[in-house]
């Protein structure tokens, strides 16, 4: 009788016992899946800001490249303009006129000499600096802006190269999420069924204690039964 | 305890029913409870191996991605916008 009870008392005490485990388990496991969600707001707050990153690069791309298109197009306006005053220029210095030159014996005869207006000249000349000066201030800028317009646009391909990988990470760690509470769950059914399958164990072996009447005597505790055999 | 032939029996049908009693615990319980430990202990680790997944991938995140790098990357294409 004692040895029935103590396997009946040995076995709720595994249940309890085991189902005490599976609680500390599935505890830890449950802090496991917080803790992950914890790493996933943490990561998607960088993507977040990657992604605000990467827009501000494209705006100073956008810009950088409408600073470089309008430094180009003034550029090419005074390129032209340098042009037309060389252009002038030839003309000036092309210019001649012929002179008749008389010697000291009377004869006359006609030259075709330079006629180069001065003035026109210079002023030509001065504007042809001014012009190449400001060709000069554009084309530096257009570089510049050209330069700067590259520079952000390798910056925007590689902030979205890192916007990828943040993502992929992200991902995995939003599958890691579903997989453990996959495994919780499954935990959880599995503690479920083990309790349940103890608990109609422990039902059985009662039910069987019961069917014998030299477990439980009518009327009759096990202790006072081992008191009636020692009389 | 009137009659020791019923006292007898009954001692046998005790140590019967503890045999009984052993072998429905050995037969219901052992494999299924074996079974149940090994699942447990698998999606212990599975658990445990997807945390690790997690825990690392966070970790490269925050080895390879700087904020305040990224930020310095741009103050610096924008000074050189304002220059323009």
């Amino acid at each position: 009788m004692a040895s029935i009870k103590t396997e009946l008392s040995a076995l709720e005490r595994f249940a309890s016992h085991t189902d005490d485990t599976y609680d500390v388990i599935m505890s830890i496991a449950d802090q496991l899946i917080f803790k992950a969600q914890r790493l996933y707001f943490d990561v998607e707050s960088d993507l977040q800001k990657i992604r605000i990153q990467i827009n501000r690069a494209e705006i100073i791309y956008d810009e950088a490249s409408s600073k470089a298109t309008t430094y180009e197009y003034q550029m090419q306006e005074y390129y032209a303009e340098m042009q037309s005053i060389e252009r002038e220029i030839d003309y000036i210095l092309s210019r001649t006129k012929t002179v008749t030159v008389t010697d000291s014996d009377g004869n006359s005869t006609t030259k075709t000499v330079p006629d180069v207006d001065e003035y026109a000249l210079s002023a030509a000349r001065r504007r042809l600096e001014e012009a190449t000066n400001n060709y000069n201030h554009y084309r530096k800028k257009y570089e510049l802006a050209r330069s700067l317009a590259n520079d952000a646009s390798a910056t925007v391909t590689y902030f979205k190269e890192m916007e990828d990988a943040v993502a992929s990470a992200l991902d995995t760690i939003q599958e890691c999420m579903y997989e453990m509470k996959k495994y919780l769950g499954l935990m959880q059914e599995e503690a479920e069924y083990n309790a349940m399958e103890l608990n109609a164990l422990i039902a059985k072996i009662n039910e069987y204690l019961a069917s014998k009447p030299i477990f439980f005597p009518s009327r009759l505790q096990s202790e006072d039964f081992s008191a009636k055999l020692k009389k | 305890m009137d009659n020791y032939g019923e006292f007898t029996q009954s001692i046998f049908n005790l140590k019967d029913s503890v045999s009984e009693l052993r072998a429905i615990w050995k037969d219901q319980t052992a494999p299924s409870y074996e079974a149940i430990h090994e699942n447990f202990e698998r999606f212990s680790f599975n658990t445990w191996q997807q945390n690790l997944v997690a825990v690392e991938m966070h970790e490269l995140v925050k080895e390879n991605y700087s904020e305040s790098e990224f930020d310095q990357m741009l103050d610096k294409l924008s000074a050189r916008l304002a220059e323009l």
